[in-house]
């Protein structure tokens, strides 16, 4: 491909698409919705090209997609976060109710001065001579997310679940002696009466598998076996969920053109 | 001072925080943290727009093969920008462009996100379907036994959990939930155990300078 | 035989993406009308849903709905998001919308008000049924503030109406006065509103994922979750089931959708027993790859 071309056909899309938004402001009204939904039809077709080729359209449409998202990021930046968060708290003193630090709501406005001073370092990485003064800021950060992900992850990901996996056969035990419907739902209760027990054996096992310091032999190769066993069912199931989720994307692309863009279904 | 310095700043942070999730009173503590990360996100942010924006500058000036394409990239990142922030800031110049905040149908900003970037992000995930479809076809092969028990609990999945598969076999869909809710929930908690015994290590050793490859070479 | 196997696998992958486009597009003009089965999950979340009281009751408690998704994920995490809006609506239930994804906010805004512009002759109102609030961010710590005051972190909405001026917000506080918190989202924010909102204020929670995270998502029921709405296919229940209880009288997109969801994975399975089988008449064989 030539460069002028593609220069030529980048720079059109985006004079259609600034004209098309003066068309827009100045005529209002009713007209709008139809066009939008072109621009919207044509855009998605030009992404579905790919698939048959790589072509110009295409990679026009993938940088105007690139600079658009990294504009309305930036937009929303500085409007839903900078301006309420910091501008706002420490410019205006608009602090809310609770927000003090050593019970001074005033060190508390003046912290917020912290994260910008460390910002502003983290922005040294453009100059190599003071690069290393950026590590400050990245410490900061580094920090933070490990002290905020130790106690959530153990919390969320351990306790609770080991907590969950030790009730289940108390609750299995009620179940088989009472009368209760404890798994309102399945037809077939005989699948529930298999299913809890593989599901605590194949946890364990599953969590064996993982423990690699200890040689996979004897009995705890049989059981790591069927650990990794399960974990492959698992994956299956991701899998085809995966597959799944995917073409539903796509579905919903087809739902938008057939209904939305050309209007050939019945509403 | 260069690398010890940045080590201390990680573990102290660290402390910190871990100890507002367990002591109330640092409750005030917290919520000044939680504002300063989106305050430091906003600064990496600024950085990536700025190295986004030279990657394409430099493009353009060197006349590359396809600069065009940059010029795109370049062109549509400034319209969007200005369209977001003029009617905010000169709302009475520039008051026809539309308030996003207020009359989200009638602002250019609210339009080209969901006119443009709407579409074409969605049709990029939607590409997706496509390459699944074709790598079932070339790279899912039953080898061993464990990848017997992955595609067999896929297809039993994917069969289970359309109406057709319904019409067709009804216990389909019992089955389908059932590897659902069993086998998939003990791999998955098995994984989830064990990866946030991972994550809480790698947590720690960042915080204690065991692992430190962040800090990069040099003094 | 083997031949034809080896030719077929090393056919253009364009071949197969046409397939995949027709068998897309045509059952939508051939509709098959297939029963959709509910299944324990979507069930769970539509009877936490189902039980909310009406907003003139004294004792009814809002929704707290969380539309985290972004325009990738729209095709299943929308229609979700109108069915369960509709069925809130019909039930003349209140509803408070949040949103932690930038992009996301955008699109819940438009959901929210298009499915109320639905119901506005049945007296759904602004501020006295739903509510939106618009984007926040970082997530863990509004979550958090919820627990002591939504007020705190969400002094307005996105009119700048401050809450207490609104009807619905009147003795709304903290997670002990939401019915149920519901996430929809397309990434890892129900994780973040377990570890935030269920573990640490006993909120009452329920998730609707995406296809892809829903398989990671069940150790978390029934004990921090109350059930779980699985992509396309779980909308596509909660559709059928908001139109036979009669809340709604037609069923959306993701029931539309399923015929060719149908399709497309018997699709998909052949192409996987194809592959596999060419693999395995090249390997007796002796040739092959």
């Amino acid at each position: 491909m030539k460069s002028p071309l593609n220069m030529g056909i980048g720079v059109g899309v985006v004079i259609l698409m600034v004209a098309s938004f003066f068309y827009k402001v100045s005529f209002g009204g009713e007209f709008i919705p139809s066009f939008g939904l072109w621009v919207a039809a044509w855009m998605t077709l030009i992404i579905l090209s790919f698939l048959y080729k790589d072509n110009p359209f295409y990679k026009a449409a993938e940088h105007i997609m690139v600079g658009l998202a990294m504009a309305y990021f930036a937009i929303y930046y500085i409007f839903q976060v900078l301006e309420p968060r910091f501008y706002n708290r420490l410019v205006l003193n608009e602090l809310q109710p609770g927000e003090q630090l050593f019970g001074s709501p005033e060190v508390f406005r003046w912290a917020l001065i912290i994260p910008a001073i460390l910002g502003c370092l983290m922005l040294t990485r453009i100059f190599p001579k003071v690069a290393w003064m950026s590590r400050w800021s990245i410490a900061a950060t580094i920090g933070l997310g490990s002290g905020l992900a130790i106690p959530v992850t153990i919390q969320a990901n351990i306790t609770t679940q080991i907590r969950a996996a030790s009730q289940l056969p108390l609750d299995y035990m009620t179940a088989l002696h009472g009368n209760a419907e404890v798994m309102p739902g399945f037809t077939n209760v005989h699948l529930w009466q298999i299913g809890v027990p593989l599901l605590m054996i194949g946890t364990i096992c599953g969590l064996m598998y993982f423990f690699f310091s200890v040689p996979h032999r004897g009995v705890f190769g049989y059981a790591a076996t069927f650990g990794i066993w399960i974990l492959m069912i698992g994956f299956g199931a991701s899998f085809g969920y995966t597959v799944m989720a995917r073409l539903s994307l796509f579905i919903g692309r087809v739902l938008f053109l057939l209904k939305d863009w050309l209007d050939w279904l019945p509403t | 001072m260069k690398r010890s310095l940045p080590l201390a700043i990680a573990l102290v942070m660290g402390l910190l925080m871990i100890g507002t999730y367990y002591f109330p009173w640092m409750d005030g503590f917290y919520r000044l943290v939680l504002l300063w990360s989106p305050v430091i996100a906003g600064f990496a942010f600024f950085l990536g727009i700025l190295s986004f924006l030279m990657h394409h500058i430099f493009k353009v000036r060197r006349k590359v093969p396809g600069w065009g394409y940059n010029l795109t990239a370049i062109l549509s990142f400034a319209v969007m920008l200005l369209v977001g922030l003029l009617p905010e800031i000169y709302p009475r110049l520039f008051g026809f462009l539309g308030d996003q905040q207020a009359d989200p149908d009638a602002s250019v900003f609210k339009w080209l996100f969901g006119n443009v970037l709407v579409p074409m992000e969605a049709t990029m995930f939607a590409l997706l379907a496509f390459y699944i479809a074709s790598a079932s076809f070339r790279a899912f092969r039953a080898r061993n036994l464990e990848a017997t028990l992955l595609l067999a609990a896929a297809i039993l999945i994917m069969i289970g959990r359309v109406p057709l598969g319904e019409w067709i076999f009804p216990p389909f869909t019992d089955i389908q939930q059932w590897i659902m809710e069993f086998p998939n929930t003990a791999a998955k908690r098995a994984i989830m155990i064990g990866v946030g015994l991972g994550m809480a290590a790698t947590a720690l050793k960042l915080m204690l300078g065991i692992e430190r490859a962040w800090i990069g070479r040099g003094d | 035989m083997r031949d034809f196997f080896i030719k077929l696998s090393q056919m253009d992958r364009r071949w197969v993406f046409l397939g995949v486009l027709v068998l897309t597009v045509f059952p939508f003009f051939v509709p098959m009308n297939l029963p959709i089965v509910t299944t324990r999950y979507t069930q769970l979340v539509y009877d936490e849903i189902d039980s909310i009281k009406p907003a003139s009751d004294p004792d009814s408690k809002p929704i707290l709905l969380s539309m985290d998704y972004d325009p990738g994920t729209l095709a299943e995490l929308g229609p979700m998001a109108k069915a369960i809006l509709r069925h809130i609506f019909a039930r003349k239930g209140k509803v408070i919308v949040i949103s932690f994804m930038p992009t996301g906010s955008a699109l819940a805004e438009e959901t929210l008000r298009s499915v109320a512009r639905e119901f506005e002759d049945q007296g759904i109102k602004e501020g006295e049924n739903f509510a939106f609030l618009g984007f926040t961010t970082p997530a863990a710590a509004v979550i958090q503030s919820i627990g002591r005051d939504i007020r705190d972190n969400y002094p307005t909405d996105t009119r700048k109406v401050p809450l207490d001026d609104m009807p619905m917000f009147r003795n709304v506080h903290n997670y002990q006065d939401i019915h149920i918190v519901l996430d929809l989202a397309g990434n890892n924010y129900p994780v973040t509103w377990i570890s935030n909102a269920v573990e640490r204020h006993k909120a009452r929670f329920a998730m609707g994922v995406t296809n892809v995270m829903a398989a990671d998502f069940t150790p978390y029921i029934p004990q921090q979750s109350h059930g779980m709405i699985g992509g396309l296919r779980g909308a596509a229940e909660y559709e059928a089931m908001i139109v036979a209880q009669g809340y709604y009288p037609k069923v959306g997109d993701a029931v539309r959708g399923m015929d060719s969801q149908s399709i497309i994975h018997v699709f998909i399975i052949g192409l996987i027993f194809l592959g596999n089988l060419g693999y395995f008449l090249g390997r007796k064989t002796g040739g092959g790859r």
